[in-house]
């Protein structure tokens, strides 16, 4: 799972259920503050009643309804009270004949309550005690709560719209924030696209501080890597070097006058200074291969092939070569070394069996293909076969198109690309065809 | 003839200049770069026989050198390093020619004697035909003297092509052969277009249609 998708769905499960407790809260609080509200009506009139409340002659205690509102006198009108002298029950004559059920309480004292009343409405219910003239009193005042129930519900819905439309501007702007937070990690994932396909040598570093150190230490292994290849390198270099000063003196000796009388020992030590010659330069050349580097510099082809080409035609300067070329001018992310070593090889293999004239074509379709023809004889049909089986070393297989299409192949190999040879349909002779994959 | 033989190692060059001496140069050496690009410059030799691997100064730098001063003296060069993008670098220099280490004496000889023999009248990169002239290196088209416009691979070939052949009418098959790759599938149709844009290039009238027959480069009769 993205990172942004992990953030989104934690920071939408908080806010639902922080939403959700705040509004369970507020609805409570509202619902509270009207029942207190109603509750105060209830204690004014349970109070009043309470005040009309007189001792008769006969012992009797009375009280006088008629001191409190009128709502009290009509029928079912939602206004309710219950007055209890000891177990006597003096209803309101709203109330016609419903037996409002009342919680008993002690003197002095008060209670707040849920009641049902006539026809199964909701009542709020104030029962107050007190003692009065020896006996014991209790008042129960109750008022319907349908119509405070109606006007919470309205506010009810009301406040959850704007619970859910602070919600989801918050969730959207959220979202986006995180957007935003995790832009530079987009970018980071953008270069290392571009590092993996050869376009850049390192990623940047405005990065936050939290992703610093990993693109640092990713910088750092890149660069490690373009160090121990320029290393590997420059050491192959210095043991080629190395090598081939005593093996140019070697076959020198070959030529000593006094191998003159003794032309099987000169042929020897000529075969096999030319075996060692073969076998260190297919094992220099092997190892110089940068092959599916991550971080290529870029490569010209239109120009490097102009400069191959005259490369070649001053070194087939006897010759009479031409040469065409086609090429695109924009760069590519491929190692110039290796590059070089495919179009090299495959352009001296050609020149070394063209007539007259060959062709070089690189085109970008997909991947990029490399075409080499020239009009030279070209090779049969059971070599070509030969040249192109699988797991043969191409240098020990066929005479003549020798180290360099080994070379060539191991490149290709090595890029994960593909290598056929062929006859060419336009010139006649031979056809080389290399494509690499373009995004390794 | 005059050689300069610029090579550091003594168990290389000095059996080296003695094959040189034997088939009759006169042969002075040089064993670090610095002294090399000195005689190089100051002495009036026919050919330099040039290591790459110098101590003091490079033996490419060297190179760089005489060529920056206009010292067009023949060079080859001489390596243990052979892989290609070294020789392209080398070329681009301005070597005559390359050979790679170990060689046999015999082969540094023959291409000594080849550069010696070419290398006065080495200009064969360019093409010239009724004041339209063709860069065959950088596939360029210069008209009149003017700048030089670059072409495509397939404008390159078909103006080549005309020019090599100019006066004579050449048949859309015959251009045809000359101008596509092993990639490019035939169709005559393309061939117009093309015409119709070098036409754009080297001027209306230097390439003229006969019709039923085919394309002639060459100024109007």
């Amino acid at each position: 799972m993205s990172l942004r998708k992990r953030l989104g769905r934690g920071l939408i499960a908080v806010l639902g259920a922080i939403f959700i407790l705040h509004w369970l809260a507020a609805d409570w609080i509202i619902r509270s503050a009207a029942e207190k509200q109603m509750a105060n009506r209830l204690a004014d009139d349970g109070y009043s009643l309470l005040e009309s409340l007189g001792y008769s002659d006969d012992e009797q205690v009375t009280f006088h309804g008629v001191h409190i509102s009128s709502v009290y006198n009509r029928r079912l009108s939602g206004h309710y009270y219950l007055v209890k002298v000891d177990a006597q029950g003096y209803p309101s004559p709203s109330l016609l004949d419903f037996p409002l059920a009342v919680e008993p309480v002690g003197p002095e004292q008060s209670m707040l309550y849920h009641a049902a009343g006539p026809e199964q409405t909701p009542l709020l219910v104030l029962t107050l005690g007190a003692v009065r003239f020896g006996h014991r009193i209790n008042i129960s005042v109750a008022e319907d709560l349908s119509a405070v129930d109606h006007d919470i519900t309205a506010i009810r819905v009301a406040y959850l719209g704007l619970t859910l439309l602070i919600l989801f501007s918050a969730i959207g702007l959220l979202r986006w924030d995180i957007q935003r937070a995790l832009r530079p990690l987009a970018t980071v994932r953008a270069e290392l696209e571009q590092v993996a396909g050869g376009g850049r040598q390192h990623i940047g570093s405005e990065v936050p501080a939290e992703v610093q150190p990993l693109v640092e230490e990713i910088n750092h292994l890149l660069e490690l890597v373009a160090r121990r290849l320029q290393q590997s390198r420059t050491a192959m270099g210095n043991l080629a070097h190395a090598l081939k000063s005593p093996m140019a003196l070697l076959l020198r000796t070959g030529e000593d006058p006094h191998f003159d009388g003794r032309p099987d020992l000169r042929a020897r030590l000529d075969e096999q200074s030319q075996a060692i010659r073969h076998c260190i330069e297919r094992e220099l050349k092997r190892a110089r291969i940068a092959g599916d580097q991550q971080a290529a510099p870029a490569f010209n082809p239109h120009s490097e092939i102009i400069a191959l080409k005259k490369t070649l035609r001053a070194i087939y300067a006897d010759k009479p070569l031409d040469i065409q070329i086609t090429a695109p001018k924009q760069l590519l992310h491929f190692d110039r070394e290796d590059m070089m070593e495919i179009l090299g090889n495959l352009l001296d293999n050609a020149c070394k069996w063209a007539r007259q004239r060959i062709d070089v074509e690189l085109a970008l379709d997909g991947g990029v293909a490399i075409r080499v023809a020239d009009d030279g004889p070209g090779c049969r049909s059971d070599d070509l076969a030969y040249l192109t089986q699988r797991g043969r070393r191409l240098d020990e297989s066929v005479q003549g198109h020798g180290l360099g299409l080994g070379i060539v192949a191991d490149i290709v190999g090595s890029y994960r690309g593909s290598l056929a040879f062929g006859r060419s349909k336009t010139l006649g002779g031979f056809l080389a065809t290399v494509t690499l994959p373009l995004h390794r | 003839m005059r050689l300069l033989l610029v090579e550091d190692d003594p168990a290389f060059f000095e059996p080296l200049a003695a094959d040189l001496r034997g088939a009759g140069y006169i042969v002075d050496t040089a064993t670090d770069g610095a002294q090399g690009e000195f005689l190089g410059a100051t002495e009036p030799y026919d050919a330099a026989i040039l290591d790459l691997g110098l101590p003091k100064l490079a033996g490419l730098e060297v190179l760089k050198c005489w060529r920056d001063a206009g010292n067009h003296m023949p060079v080859i060069v001489l390596t243990a390093r052979d892989a290609w993008h070294e020789k392209v670098d080398g070329f681009k220099a301005g070597a005559d020619d390359y050979v790679c280490k170990p060689f046999h004496p015999q082969e540094l000889l023959a291409r000594l004697q080849a550069v010696l023999k070419r290398v006065h009248h080495f200009n064969q990169a360019k093409l010239k035909v009724f004041g339209v002239e063709l860069d065959e290196d950088e596939q360029t088209a210069m008209v009149a003297g003017g700048e030089a416009q670059p072409l495509t691979a397939i404008e390159f070939r078909l103006l080549r092509y005309l020019m090599l052949n100019a006066g004579k009418v050449l048949s859309k098959a015959q251009l045809g052969e000359h101008v596509y790759s092993e990639s490019a599938e035939p169709d005559s149709n393309v061939l117009e277009v093309y015409v119709k844009r070098l036409r754009k290039i080297v001027g209306n009238d230097l390439i003229h249609t006969r019709r039923g027959q085919g394309y002639l480069f060459g100024l109007k009769p």
